[in-house]
């Protein structure tokens, strides 16, 4: 486990948590409201299923709620709230036994369709450039941990440290799943581009990992 | 190929605000607390109920206990420890082939206890032996 700093509470967040493990419903959905978009967009990214995404907000926070009379503020409650829509994104995630689309449009069009999501516009793809859906299509191809620990980082901006109190892991295990993040999306995105070159380069560079290559698709 | 960070953070973006976010999901959670709160209140009331079955059955498994462990001992617990003596005579058809018999006195053992060893023997082998 990463060694944290004392976390310091907002007064109002400390007053809401207390609150709620007064039993207070109405404190509770006032964090709600506060984690709901950002908790929301991170399952969404992690699942990339606007349903599912649904799903995994809902059971967290219930998960949560459930279990708030035990949080004893020795870490962050954001930590502790990310940490719980991690675990339900996988979960979620080995349940359905969802599979990654290779072809990115119609992968794309069926996630934004799903939970009433604005549908995907083909001349929309073409006005994007072609390296970006190259690399939609490589985050898309990540398996769920790495993709989370790349969401945390580049999306939500966590540091490595916030990141492994996520997690669970050390910060140094965070810099070298970060690391292989990124290797296996050059990886993935050598691939599509047609360029064995590249491929057999970064396939390398995994396999020199001391880690077990982790596939591609799920 | 280009792919940096600034790459991967604009197309994460990108993902995100691409989807809106469902207003639906409080009401989702507070029915799922609504029907936690009746599953606690249900728990509740038949928790005073189960107090005395449980105490009930606990009694009851007490007493088999007792009777199974007790009630057997001071009755039956002599006539196991002493069985009767029993009054066969060995015949050539009896099947119990461990029955201790003395052997010959060699010599050689020390002469201040006699040594008796036991051997098995066949039924058939048996003599009986006159006392």
């Amino acid at each position: 486990m990463a060694e944290l700093e004392p976390v310091r509470f907002g007064d109002i967040e400390f007053a809401l948590i207390e609150r709620c493990q007064a039993g207070d419903r109405s404190a509770f959905e006032e964090i709600f409201s506060l984690y709901r978009d950002d908790v929301f967009r991170f399952a969404f990214l992690v699942v990339r299923d606007a349903s599912l995404a649904q799903d995994v907000v809902q059971e967290a926070f219930l998960k949560v709620f459930r279990s708030i009379a035990k949080f004893q503020f020795r870490s962050s409650f954001k930590s502790w709230l990310y940490r719980v829509a991690v675990n339900e994104a996988i979960t979620i995630l080995r349940r359905r036994k969802i599979k990654e689309e290779l072809d990115p449009a119609p992968g794309a069009a069926r996630e934004h369709t799903a939970g009433g999501a604005r549908e995907w516009q083909p001349e929309e793809a073409a006005l994007d450039s072609e390296e970006r859906q190259i690399l939609r299509v490589a985050i898309g191809q990540l398996d769920p941990v790495h993709r989370s620990v790349v969401v945390l980082k580049y999306f939500h901006e966590f540091s490595d440290t916030e990141i492994a109190a996520v997690i669970g892991c050390p910060p140094g295990t965070v810099k070298s799943r970060l690391h292989r993040a990124r290797e296996l999306l050059r990886h993935s995105m050598a691939r599509q581009m047609g360029r064995p070159d590249l491929v057999a380069l970064s396939y390398n560079r995994l396999s020199n990992n001391n880690s077990p290559l982790v596939p591609l698709e799920e | 190929m280009r792919m940096n960070d600034r790459a991967i953070r604009e197309e994460l973006r990108k993902q995100a605000i691409s989807v809106p976010i469902p207003d639906d999901m409080w009401a989702n959670i507070s029915r799922e607390l609504d029907k936690d709160a009746a599953k606690a209140v249900r728990r509740e009331r038949t928790a005073t109920v189960r107090v005395p079955v449980r105490q009930l059955l606990a009694f009851g498994a007490a007493a088999a206990v007792f009777w199974m462990v007790l009630i057997p001992s001071g009755k039956y617990v002599d006539r196991i420890k002493q069985p009767a003596a029993p009054k066969t005579i060995y015949t050539t058809t009896d099947t119990r082939w461990d029955i201790p018999t003395r052997t010959k006195v060699t010599g050689r053992e020390p002469q201040s206890e006699p040594q008796v060893s036991v051997e098995r023997r066949h039924p058939t082998q048996m003599i009986p032996t006159s006392k």
